[in-house]
């Protein structure tokens, strides 16, 4: 019976993470900057929750879990990377800059704009743009109402093309 | 006021579109329920002969190569492993008789004796065949050649039963062993410890460790252990690989 409850669980787990696993791997890429460490870190959660086994039954939204546990594992890679510090500023930032050719600019331009932000306002756009989740999702994944979620998306967005008008970018 | 707002909008539009993601990188990842763990045995020799073989890959690998990181070696490693046509395990591993039909013998606890065998694994075509020989009292040998399993004992053939085998395609390139791995609940971990790169996993069970010096480029030692009755016990232990290898009986 304790392996069938563990089965169904990794089934469901499994299944999960299959039709997510676009949405995960698109999140950790654009809070990492690297598509290998994107996998590594999508394929340990993976197999960090499997062990949970039975227990899995007892999360209820199993979904904003995984999220949750990916961003907290996004934030602990970037720590131990110092990523913080680095960010460039705006103040330099180009035209060209604003068309980026390739995954390595593109994702230099978002740092720079998220770098801007308060790190609740930048994860709430992360969670929506590059996670792909909806606003009731990302209340529950940060644990915040749904109208905090949206308002915190609205500000930083309004923030970012603020800054952008400021230096005539947009 | 409404023209404020829409000039807003639009400025809002274009922030939202310098943030959307336009080179998103592709992933290789997938997610599969792993199987009920039925047959330790099977598992843990396949997964050792894995990490095995990309620990020698890797001894092969850094011989006429200058490399700096474990990534790059094993990368480069699995590339010419890829290239290899056949690979012999020598390995000793603790096992009692399954109580299984499907299964020859289970690694169970640290009291069983330890037992010499290997496996060999040839690739012929696109056809991966596989054999483990057994130094038991019935001489005996587990055969996979992609459409089946045949079991012989003391010279007869005991068993047969419809198997795919073995799939060899995730040693293809490192991206294809990893999510093989996870989906086996592994996920190997490459790191360099001084002169010693060290490939390993640790899932709940079994837990595999190759290592090899990079200075003299050989295969230092490769085991799995797992946890019985609350002990980390080395159930299979890789004593020697040979490469490219005549067939053998």
């Amino acid at each position: 019976m304790k392996l069938s409850t563990e089965n169904k669980q990794l089934t469901r787990l499994a299944e999960l993470m299959q039709s997510e696993r676009n949405d995960l791997f698109r999140y950790a890429c654009y809070r990492l900057g690297s598509a290998t460490e994107a996998d590594d870190v999508v394929q340990d959660l993976y197999l960090r929750l499997s062990k949970q086994g039975a227990r899995l039954a007892e999360i209820e939204d199993l979904k904003g879990y995984i999220y949750r546990s990916l961003t907290n594992s996004c934030t602990s890679v970037l720590r131990s990377r110092r990523q913080f510090a680095t960010t460039e500023t705006l103040d330099n930032l180009s035209s060209d800059d604003l068309a980026p050719k390739d995954f390595e600019q593109e994702f230099r331009l978002i740092e720079r704009l998220m770098a801007l932000l308060p790190d609740e306002q930048s994860e709430v756009i992360r969670l929506r743009i590059y996670g792909g989740r909806q606003f009731d999702e990302i209340a529950s994944i940060c644990n915040i109402p749904l109208t905090t979620a949206k308002s915190r998306f609205r500000y930083g967005i309004d923030k970012l093309r603020e800054a952008l008008e400021k230096r005539g970018l947009i | 006021m409404k023209t404020n707002n829409n000039l807003d909008n639009s400025s809002d539009n274009r922030v939202e579109n310098l943030l959307s993601p336009r080179f998103t990188p592709t992933t290789s990842l997938s997610f599969k329920a792993p199987a009920p763990r039925r047959r330790p045995l099977w598992q843990a020799v396949r997964i050792s002969a894995v990490a095995a073989m990309v620990a020698v890959a890797v001894v092969i690998g850094i011989s006429g190569v200058q490399t700096s990181t474990a990534r790059e070696v094993v990368e480069l490693a699995i590339m010419r492993l890829a290239e290899a046509d056949s690979f012999l395990v020598h390995f000793t591993a603790r096992v009692t008789k399954s109580t299984d039909p499907h299964d020859l013998y289970e690694i169970v606890d640290s009291n069983a004796a330890p037992m010499q065998g290997t496996v060999e694994i040839r690739k012929e075509g696109s056809k991966v065949k596989m054999a483990i020989k057994w130094q038991d009292e019935a001489r005996s040998m587990e055969f996979y050649d992609g459409e089946s399993y045949r079991r012989y004992q003391n010279g007869q053939l005991v068993l047969e039963r419809p198997d795919k085998g073995v799939d060899l395609t995730p040693l293809a390139s490192l991206e294809k062993l990893k999510p093989y791995a996870a989906a086996m609940g592994m996920l190997l971990k490459f790191r360099e410890e001084g002169d010693t790169i060290i490939v390993s996993d640790r899932s709940d069970k079994v837990e595999i460790v190759a290592r090899f010096s990079k200075s003299e480029g050989r295969l230092l030692g490769a085991e799995c252990s797992g946890l019985y009755n609350g002990q980390q016990v080395t159930v299979l232990t890789v004593d020697q690989i040979d490469f490219d290898v005549p067939p053998t009986e």
